[in-house]
């Protein structure tokens, strides 16, 4: 019979033990699952005449909140391709971050129907998704060019209005409703997106070609 | 419920407003219709370039689409 020193064999268990704890830590920085919704338990009477397009929204969030990517150089990443071309739902593409609103609604709306006001699954997939969005503008020096303040749409340096311009708009409504609420929320990451909207504005309002592409489109 | 305040504001844009009676029969309708997809809307449809569009937050939260000329506003302007 093979015979294995006792010293060998504790400090074999002893590494099992430390891979198990590894392991059981890295399980439990996973995030939460956001819950799906039961409509049984709702009724359309709960939601006044403004929200009558929400039950459709509420139904999916879930999938698409779970979507939202947990780890690496794409965390906070919507990725599930249903509001952009579907070839056009790639990590640089800032338009595809407009999706941070629905999150933001649902995480701040405090309303009868809405099981996830103050979630803290559905927070944390909101901090990455706003922390990315300040990470994908443009920032002074980069190599392909000094486009400070804006973010990209159809390639990694297509630097441009609507991308821009639409992303203040949905990104600073999620920020007034989140600081509105009162709710939880990671104070460096809206301070990181106050700048990035001012930056963003910035560029809007003193750069010639979007001056010329918002006149050309509008 | 796309409509906006503009033609509170501006009486041009009045012509290609709902009226106020016009809008309350469409939330009427809307709401009817909603019903009956109620919890029964199928899987969602991915990929798509609008499955989930993103800008419904808007109308949900604000007050501001509540305006709408009345049909002899409409008219008149």
């Amino acid at each position: 019979m093979f015979h294995v020193p006792k010293l060998a064999m504790r400090r074999f268990i002893a590494i099992l033990i430390l891979l198990a704890g590894w392991s059981v830590a890295t399980v439990s920085a996973q995030w939460a699952t956001v819950p799906a919704v039961n409509f049984s338990s709702l009724q359309l009477s709960q939601f006044n005449d403004q929200e009558l397009e929400v039950p459709y929204f509420l139904n999916y969030f879930a999938q698409v909140a779970n979507a939202v990517v947990e780890t690496g150089p794409n965390k906070g990443f919507p990725d599930i391709k249903v509001n952009r071309q579907p070839v056009d739902n790639q990590p640089y593409n800032a338009r595809v971050m407009e999706m941070q609103l629905p999150v933001a609604y649902f995480y701040t709306a405090n309303r009868p129907w809405n099981r996830y006001y103050g979630d803290a699954s559905v927070r944390v997939r909101l901090e990455a998704m706003l922390d990315r969005w300040t990470h994908i503008q443009n920032l002074p020096g980069s190599p392909d060019g000094d486009y400070d303040g804006l973010f990209s749409e159809y390639s990694a340096t297509n630097w441009s209005l609507a991308p821009t311009s639409f992303g203040v708009q949905q990104a600073a409504q999620a920020v007034d409703l989140i600081i509105n609420s009162g709710l939880p929320f990671d104070a460096t990451i809206l301070e990181n997106a106050r700048v990035s909207i001012r930056r963003a504005l910035m560029a809007l309002y003193t750069r010639a070609d979007m001056r010329a592409a918002a006149t050309q489109y509008t | 419920m796309d409509d906006r305040p503009i033609s509170e504001l501006v009486a041009g844009a009045r012509p290609f407003s709902r009226s106020d009676s016009e809008y309350s029969a469409y939330l009427v309708t809307r709401r009817a219709q909603v019903q009956a997809q109620f919890g029964t809307w199928g899987a969602l449809v991915v990929p798509s370039s609008n499955s989930y569009t993103t800008g419904f937050p808007f109308d949900a939260i604000q007050t501001l689409n509540s305006w709408q000329p009345t049909p002899a506003e409409r008219t008149g302007a």
